[in-house]
């Protein structure tokens, strides 16, 4: 590899490295997602009780629950990386960080991946468990466990730069939390997170197809309970059309929002 | 060389000329009705953060860029680092135009912000300094050389494998500078190195930026509020106020135009007398208690035979040495300008 990729590699080891460092807050901070998976799993337990069915929309209780696993380890697992740039932004530190020789928006993305791999491995280890323990295993299709990480780097790349384009509008905004608020909610309600899209009804699914979101939760989550090959080009297509997309919007709002910086000072 | 700065020398590094920067800043009105009406259509105000200034450094120069604060020091560096666009005016460093070759230019250049940290704080400082030398690109061999020659003579053996986070202020900055000497960078920007420190921490600082400068040639290009590390790091000042270069000279015609006075702070082991000591040159400015506080002209009398006459005639328990401020030096500078020839 050409030493102008390689410092973004190493950006993403040092990262996981950092994580390290905070293990056992990570762990205790995925303790909510213990209680969660309790909740949902009592829930399902009653509803498939209360419909005498052994499959909602083709998932049986073990896949819904495991479904939920995989939703649940990419959100948790994706950085904070709105706030990372509001603050820099805000704080100056965006000077320390522009005078050097990288990508701004690659430094940040090697550290997103970084980072998120680490916190992946410890969600999926304690939502997994759980999972196991209440309602026990599914047919995972071992073979395509290496599809699945970079199925992982892909979802989360599109997640990167929404999730940035909405922490870079900090050069105009005061405050970016509440419209990160919005969006991120707009996106776990339309991109399946809680339940599989196949259930929602017929109007609200509509709407969730022509955008983007289920191939930022949904689309990654299906495959993982229900595999193909098939459905593994058709989730790769529009995440490559919409990760284009929305780097393209991330990099207008990166390259306005630096010239704004030359405006109003650092 | 470009942009039409052909006249400055060979071994000129830093050339400026004409370069100014205006800032637009939203201005929040008073009153509820204003400020949402504001919201809709922000009232926009112009602050010339840097008046056309004009300025050359040459290669293995350490400079001083002072000024009080809000004066433009920042601002300048970071027009000069390329983070900054000037708003008129044209500026080379190393040949490179900042602005337009920021990433070339970074390669060359190192930096220091004494308030803003560049290691990883939850890892020890030996892993960023892996990463930097990734960023710049480094042979890895070369890296590994230079690392241990700046380990060494920074003396940071013991604290490389320790977290960033639970190393002294003076030991991360000691970390901070040689991180940022990685590289070899031709010139160094340094805002604030000192800021913080106590006065054997600042010592050992000024010592390493001291032999970075002479040893390596490095140019230093330094902005302090401490008169300390002017004297003892660079040769020249340049001096901005307001966004205005007042003074640029040697740091001996600084010292001695307008640095003639220090500060003593004593806390004595008895009550002071309310007599001046019998020394020339030395007033009372402020005394209470047990504390006295005197203004030396060192022109009359130097500090060092002052504070040994001190110690000679009290009991002191304390002493503490005061450049005058920043704000003196700088009404000292008009004062001697509006004075007719």
């Amino acid at each position: 590899m050409s030493k102008r990729w390689l410092k973004y590699l190493e950006v993403a080891r040092v990262a996981v490295r950092s994580r390290v460092a905070y293990l056992w807050d990570q762990l205790l901070s995925n303790v909510t997602l213990v209680i969660i998976m309790f909740v949902f799993v009592q829930l399902w337990k009653v509803t498939y009780a209360y419909g005498n069915v052994d499959a909602f929309a083709g998932y049986s209780l073990p896949e819904m629950i495991w479904y939920l696993v995989a939703t649940e380890a990419i959100v948790m697992s994706m950085p904070r990386i709105h706030a990372t740039l509001e603050q820099e932004v805000k704080d100056g530190d965006l000077a320390l960080r522009l005078n050097k020789p990288y990508n701004y928006l690659l430094f940040h993305y090697s550290q997103f991946i970084g980072e998120g791999l680490f916190k992946l491995a410890t969600v999926l280890a304690l939502g997994g468990l759980t999972a196991y323990l209440l309602v026990g295993g599914f047919a995972f299709y071992w073979p395509a466990l290496p599809v699945f990480l970079l199925l992982w780097v892909t979802t989360q790349t599109v997640n990167f730069f929404y999730s940035a384009s909405v922490g870079l509008l900090a050069f105009w905004m005061e405050e970016v939390s509440g419209v990160y608020l919005l969006f991120d909610r707009f996106k776990w309600i339309l991109g399946g997170m809680l339940l599989p899209l196949e259930i929602y009804p017929p109007a609200v699914r509509r709407v969730a197809e022509v955008l983007p979101f289920r191939y930022m939760i949904a689309g990654p989550a299906r495959l993982f309970v229900k595999f193909t090959w098939d459905g593994v080009w058709q989730l790769l297509g529009p995440q490559l059309v919409w990760g284009l997309a929305f780097g393209a919007v991330c990099t207008a709002i990166y390259r306005l929002g630096v010239r704004r910086v030359d405006v109003n000072g650092g | 060389m470009t942009v039409g700065l052909e006249t400055v020398g060979l071994e000129t590094v830093i050339a400026v000329r004409g370069l100014r920067k205006v800032f637009k800043l939203q201005r929040k009105p008073e009153g509820g009705w204003a400020r949402f009406r504001a919201a809709f259509k922000p009232e926009v105000v112009e602050q010339e953060a840097v008046k056309s200034i004009d300025l050359v450094a040459e290669r293995g120069e350490a400079l001083a860029f002072i000024g009080p604060n809000g004066a433009g020091k920042s601002t300048t560096i970071k027009m000069l680092t390329g983070i900054l666009h000037p708003t008129a005016g044209e500026a080379t460093v190393l040949g490179y135009t900042p602005w337009k070759q920021r990433q070339q230019l970074a390669f060359r250049i190192g930096s220091v912000f004494g308030q803003k940290s560049q290691l990883w704080l939850h890892l020890p400082p030996v892993d960023t300094f892996n990463l930097l030398a990734r960023i710049y690109e480094l042979d890895w061999p070369v890296y590994l050389k230079r690392r241990s020659e700046l380990v060494a003579l920074f003396e940071l053996e013991e604290i490389m494998h320790t977290p960033a986070r639970r190393l002294s202020l003076g030991q991360r900055m000691r970390c901070e500078i040689a991180a940022s000497l990685l590289h070899a960078p031709e010139i160094i920007f340094l805002d604030e190195p000192t800021i913080g420190l106590d006065p054997v921490a600042k010592a050992s600082i000024r010592d390493l930026i001291r032999r970075a400068n002479k040893e390596d040639g490095v140019t230093v290009f330094l902005t302090s509020h401490d008169a300390g590390d002017v004297e003892q790091l660079c040769k020249r000042v340049v001096i901005i106020n307001h966004g205005e270069i007042i003074l640029d000279d040697s740091v001996n015609a600084l010292k001695r135009d307008f640095m003639k006075s220090r500060m003593i702070d004593l806390k004595l082991a008895t009550l002071f007398d309310g007599a001046a000591p019998p020394i020339p040159g030395v007033t009372v400015v402020k005394a209470k208690g047990y504390g006295v506080k005197l203004e030396v002209d060192t022109a009359v009398a130097p500090i060092e035979a002052v504070v040994g006459e001190l110690l000679r005639t009290y009991t002191v328990q304390d002493i503490t040495i005061e450049n005058p401020p920043m704000e003196q030096i700088i009404a000292d500078i008009y004062r001697e300008r509006r004075r007719p020839a």
